[in-house]
Formats: C-alpha cells, sequence, structure tokens
C-alpha cells in the first residue's frame, strides 16, 4: 500500500526526473557525437514517470505546488516537441495531449 | 553428423562476443540452453564501458560524488553516471546501495534461468534486453523489474534500472524493430 508520505516523496522524485530530462534535450541535439551513447536509454523510463504525474493530476492528486510544477514541465515538453522528434523519443499520448490542452496550441504531430 | 552438430561446433569455435553478436542477428539457428548460457556468461562479465563518458543531468548537480561537487556539463564514466541517477538519485535501489551491489545485481539478473531475453534493434543497434522481475532488494522506489541493457556492437552494458512501471517500458518501445524472444520471462 502506498502511504501519503510516500506517493509525496515518489511525486518530488518524479517531478525532478522529468525535469532534468527535458532540460538537458537541447543539449542532446547538439551533442550527436555522444548521441550514439545515450540514444535515449532513460527516455521511456522518464516518459512513463511523466504520464503517472498525467494521471494523478487527472485524478485530482497533486497537490497546488506539485500541479504547478508539473504544469511547467507540459510547457516545457511542448516548447521542445521537435527536438523529442528529431532524436526519436516517443512520448505518451496523453502527455502529449496534456501539454496541448494547457498551452492551447496543437503539436505538429506529422513533423 | 546433424545439422544441429555441426553448428554446435562452429558455435563453439567463436569467442563470446561474437557468438552474442550471432545470437543477436538472427544467425543461429538453434538457441538453445548452450547457447544461452554463453550469451549470459559473457554479458553478465561485460559490465559498462570503462571508456565511455556520459552527461550528467541536473538532478545529478551538486550532489557530492568522489569527493568533489558535480557540476553541470560534468561527463561521468558510464557506470558511475547509471549509479548515480538510478541508485541514488531515482532510488531504484535501497538506500545504502553501493557500485558493487549494483554491479552485482546486474550480473545476477543477466546469469538468472528467470529472465526473460529479448533481441532488438534500436537505431540501427542490436540491443538484448535481459527483464528479471526481483521484488527484493525493498525498498525500491519503481517497479519489481529490473532491466539490463546490452549494446552488442559496443560488447558492453548500455542501461542497468528498475522500470517504473514494469517490463513494458523495453517491450511495448515501438522504436524496436526485430523484436525477438531469445527466452519468454516465466
Amino acid at each position: 500500500m502506498v502511504t501519503a508520505s510516500t506517493l509525496r516523496e515518489d511525486v518530488e522524485i518524479n517531478l525532478q526526473a522529468v525535469d532534468a530530462e527535458l532540460d538537458i534535450l537541447p543539449q542532446r541535439l547538439e551533442d550527436m557525437d555522444h548521441y550514439g551513447n545515450w540514444a535515449g536509454n532513460e527516455w521511456m523510463n522518464i516518459m512513463a514517470r511523466f504520464e503517472w504525474l498525467a494521471e494523478l493530476a487527472n485524478q485530482g492528486k497533486l497537490d497546488t505546488g506539485e500541479m504547478a510544477r508539473y504544469r511547467e514541465l507540459l510547457q516545457l515538453l511542448h516548447k521542445h516537441y521537435v527536438l523529442t522528434v528529431q532524436l526519436d523519443l516517443p512520448v505518451p499520448e496523453l502527455v502529449l495531449r496534456e501539454a496541448e490542452r494547457l498551452v492551447g496550441k496543437p503539436l505538429d504531430r506529422a513533423a | 553428423m546433424t545439422g544441429c552438430g555441426e553448428e554446435h561446433q562452429r558455435l563453439e569455435r567463436l569467442a563470446g562476443k561474437e557468438l552474442v553478436r550471432e545470437a543477436a542477428e538472427g544467425r543461429v539457428r538453434f538457441v538453445d540452453d548452450y547457447v544461452l548460457s554463453r550469451i549470459t556468461a559473457y554479458v553478465a562479465q561485460a559490465g559498462f564501458d570503462h571508456t565511455s563518458f556520459e552527461l550528467v543531468d541536473k538532478q545529478l548537480v551538486g550532489r557530492e560524488w568522489q569527493g568533489r561537487s558535480i557540476r553541470k556539463g560534468d561527463r561521468l564514466p558510464s557506470l558511475e553516471r547509471h549509479y548515480l541517477k538510478h541508485v541514488v538519485a531515482l532510488e531504484e535501489w535501497p538506500e545504502g546501495t553501493t557500485l558493487e551491489e549494483y554491479v552485482d545485481t546486474a550480473r545476477r539478473v543477466v546469469a538468472s534461468n528467470s529472465s526473460g531475453i529479448m533481441v532488438s534493434r534500436l537505431h540501427q543497434r542490436w540491443h538484448i534486453s535481459f527483464l528479471l522481475k526481483d521484488p527484493e532488494q525493498r525498498p525500491h522506489r519503481a517497479s519489481d523489474w529490473i532491466v539490463v541493457e546490452y549494446d552488442v556492437a559496443a560488447g558492453h552494458w548500455w542501461s542497468v534500472y528498475r522500470p517504473w512501471r514494469g517490463p513494458g517500458e523495453v517491450t511495448e518501445d515501438r522504436r524496436r524493430e526485430e523484436v525477438r524472444w531469445l527466452r519468454h520471462p516465466p
């Protein structure tokens, strides 16, 4: 059973993890010499965490501060979406939909 | 001599790395217990590439490591970067797990007869994924599964981690092509 404190801690770690991954994306693209080493080896893991946060947000289980940070991550994803396409890094459909809804601008899914 | 016998003789002459490559590329006709034991023995000892360095992200910046504070833009040896990310930052292993224990876990996963072994091609590179459900080593913040990813061309581990939601993060990754199981998980 997940206790409230464990849930808060899990949310905190996953907010940090998603933030860290999105923050470094522009550098990944500039850093193609090393891309072969990395090649998104953690991406699916981080996106599973992002999707989990999106589900919690939709269930009203994030507190006000967590919700604000989660929305910042959606905005950051929206901004960097083209990089995820260029690097062939899939984003869960739920996360894409929530990013589009928050920003109010559809992503170019065909990019 | 049977075709199977000739194949075994040919495989016995191959070095471990080459046999693993042939199996991943689908050039081994009979993937039996002998082939699996050669694959797991080779991959278990392969480890991360000691000559490979990886960029740290902001979840690691500011943490103390080897007597100094990690800075933005630092590159750490792959093993250390993966250990700090998955064991320390994401807490996928119990607090206090050492680098050596992290490596030992990966070796155990590869060597276990209960691990699923999946081959796939990702970004034109062959990978072998070893997946084991391992609910021990609590507490950990992730699923009960451990994944060891082996990069066939590099001849080294690519990643060792606990997927957040389970093996689907590997098996359902739409980027992976030519997926096939050398051994299904039980």
